[in-house]
């Protein structure tokens, strides 16, 4: 392989010379948040990480929750609710989504391909919204159509034995369980995006899933409490109707989840703005 | 053009830029020459908006690069070739660029071929040698076909002919009218690229002037004079005599004696005067290279406060310079 012979033709075909000042015959349009939106798809479409670690969030979700199912055969008695047999497959599946949250932004930090995506699209606000936006609707839109899946699973397997479960329990288990590991994917994004680091992001984000359950069995009553019932992991659990405290329920776990991200992703936005890359 | 005005950075109590200001004029290729570590990529990343100066102002047409209208098409630049996911393909890596700065999608395949990509913008850019991974870069900053380019270092890792290639590339760019800001290390490059030189080192401003007046005034022209072999004493008179009258001498290994401060035909008449016989007798210009290390090493000198060996004897206070250049070029009276 050469170059291609010089001199080299750089701007767009049949450019004249224009004395003075150059002004590029490429017709010049706005860039806007778009623009970004269109960057960040091809971005995270073109790389391997993505396709395994959304393969993996599947496969979890999906492998374990089949063995799960398959076990419970001879079990089901009417009246079950077997949507639960999904929460181990999916407990473990989040690591995934939060693995390629991460990565979505460290990626760029470690590399030092962000300098590059900050050149071409100094609004870096933007840069991190598009992220953001796009990252979320491919792990809401996938996340919901793999749980979609296996409830479609296990209903065809349990479901002759254990009845139809209510549309509630439904809604909460396929879109709520989507949307979980949306959120928790965005608030791994923000934490990558405040780190910069990827795996020290990845191993804060597991802390943050596993540990205030294991530090709630060692605090007192009340913080104890606290810790156990708003953790990742007794939300995940009643989002697939195993609720520690049946007073909550799924949905308002979640949106304590989403609160912590709304303020996660702020800070970030605030710490990308303003400092050097 | 890009301007800056005073431009600072500081580390804590280390000062990587200090006080910059320099303009680069469209139309030429403008080097931007220093030592490795002597604020280069930090003033570039200034430049570009990516770090925040501790003072002063850098802008690109008058807007600071962040308040740019157009960044994306107005400036390209290439900070570093290994910034690219090792495993896009060098095709999504110029996309989502392209895309992401609102640059129509078939600049892609134009700027491919124009770094001689083509065949390979299916493969991960992880799998690129370093050659490839700069025309790669290269390709990034051509995508908006823009006026106002930068490159960090562009000929790491390249061959001769691709050193050859970029040289021509940057000359063609600045010919259209294009501002073409380049830093390197090595100023022999710089001496057949750029046709204006910003030089700095530890962070200031040393030299801001076209090459040939950088040359001009940098480098001290000198005279080699050799004696016949094994008169060593011929040589030493000849030594003294070209000192009183005002010269500098420098024996060098092979016996030949290096003289500054005396035109040729003075040199000449002086031997004759005093009976020495001359087998040579020649003209020499000291090349833009040793003119920068001097400028760069007296710079650094000046800092440590330690003279070089050299101009030992002379001490600081009493020359306007040790090595004898002309004063006015650098150093205080500029910064």
């Amino acid at each position: 392989m050469s170059f291609p012979a010089s001199p080299p033709q750089v701007p767009a075909q049949g450019a004249a010379p224009v004395p003075g000042r150059f002004v590029s015959p490429v017709p010049v349009q706005r860039a806007h948040l778009g623009h970004a939106l269109a960057a960040e798809w091809t971005k995270i479409r073109s790389v391997r990480s993505t396709v395994w670690t959304l393969l993996l969030m599947a496969g979890f979700i999906l492998g374990v929750g089949g063995i799960a199912v398959l076990y419970s055969r001879g079990s089901t008695k009417p009246g079950d609710d077997f949507l639960s047999l999904g929460f181990g497959g999916f407990l473990i599946g989040q690591i995934s989504v939060i693995a390629l949250g991460v990565l979505t932004i460290s990626s760029e930090y470690g590399t030092g391909l962000i300098r590059t995506t900050l050149t071409a699209c100094p609004q870096r606000l933007r840069m991190l919204t598009a992220k953001a936006l796009v990252f979320f609707a491919l792990v809401l839109t996938l996340g919901t159509g793999t749980i979609a899946l296996f409830v479609l699973l296990a209903s065809a397997v349990l479901g002759g034995t254990a009845g139809a479960p209510p549309t509630g329990t439904l809604v909460r288990t396929v879109l709520g369980g989507g949307l979980y590991l949306a959120v928790i994917g965005l608030m791994s994004l923000a934490v990558g995006a405040l780190l910069r680091h990827s795996a020290g992001a990845i191993a804060t984000m597991i802390g943050f899933v596993l540990l205030p359950i294991i530090l709630g069995l060692f605090a007192g009553d009340r913080i104890g409490r606290f810790l156990i019932e708003y953790s990742p992991v007794s939300i995940s659990a009643a989002i697939f109707g195993e609720a520690l405290d049946p007073s909550t329920n799924g949905w308002q776990l979640l949106g304590v989840l989403t609160l912590i991200t709304a303020v996660l992703l702020t800070a970030a936005g605030v710490a990308v703005a303003r400092r050097d890359v | 053009m890009i301007e800056a005005r005073g431009l600072t950075k500081r580390y804590g109590p280390h000062t990587a830029v200090d006080q910059l200001t320099f303009q680069v004029r469209p139309g030429v290729v403008t080097g931007f020459l220093g030592p490795n570590g002597s604020g280069k990529s930090t003033t570039m990343r200034m430049i570009l908006g990516l770090d925040d100066p501790t003072s002063g102002t850098v802008t690109i047409g008058g807007y600071p690069y962040r308040r740019l209208p157009n960044a994306g098409r107005t400036v390209g630049a290439l900070l570093d070739a290994k910034a690219v996911h090792g495993g896009r393909s060098a095709r999504s890596h110029l996309l989502s660029l392209a895309q992401l700065a609102g640059v129509p999608r078939q600049r892609v395949d134009h700027v491919l071929d124009v770094v001689g990509l083509r065949d390979v913008a299916r493969r991960r850019a992880g799998e690129f040698s370093l050659g490839m991974g700069q025309r790669l870069g290269i390709a990034g900053a051509l995508l908006g076909d823009p006026e106002v380019l930068l490159f960090d270092e562009p000929v790491n890792g390249l061959d001769p002919e691709g050193i050859l290639w970029v040289r021509t590339l940057m000359k063609g760019l600045a010919a259209e009218g294009r501002t073409v800001f380049v830093s390197s290390h090595l100023m022999s490059e710089m001496a057949l690229t750029a046709d204006h030189l910003v030089v700095i080192g530890q962070g200031r401003l040393l030299a801001d002037m076209g090459v040939r007046e950088f040359l001009d005034r940098h480098s001290t022209g000198f005279a080699r004079v050799r004696t016949p072999d094994g008169a060593g004493e011929q040589r030493r008179l000849l030594a003294k005599v070209l000192t009183d009258a005002g010269a500098r001498t420098e024996p060098e290994p092979d016996g030949a004696l290096k003289v500054s401060g005396l035109p040729l035909p003075r040199i000449s008449d002086l031997a004759h005067q005093h009976d020495v016989r001359l087998h040579e007798l020649s003209p020499h210009q000291a090349s833009l290279e040793e003119a920068y290390m001097r400028l760069t090493q007296s710079e650094v000198t000046y800092r440590s406060g330690v003279p070089a060996a050299g101009a030992a004897e002379e001490p600081w206070g009493t020359a306007p310079h040790p090595y004898g250049t002309a004063p006015g070029g650098f150093g205080e009276s500029e910064v």
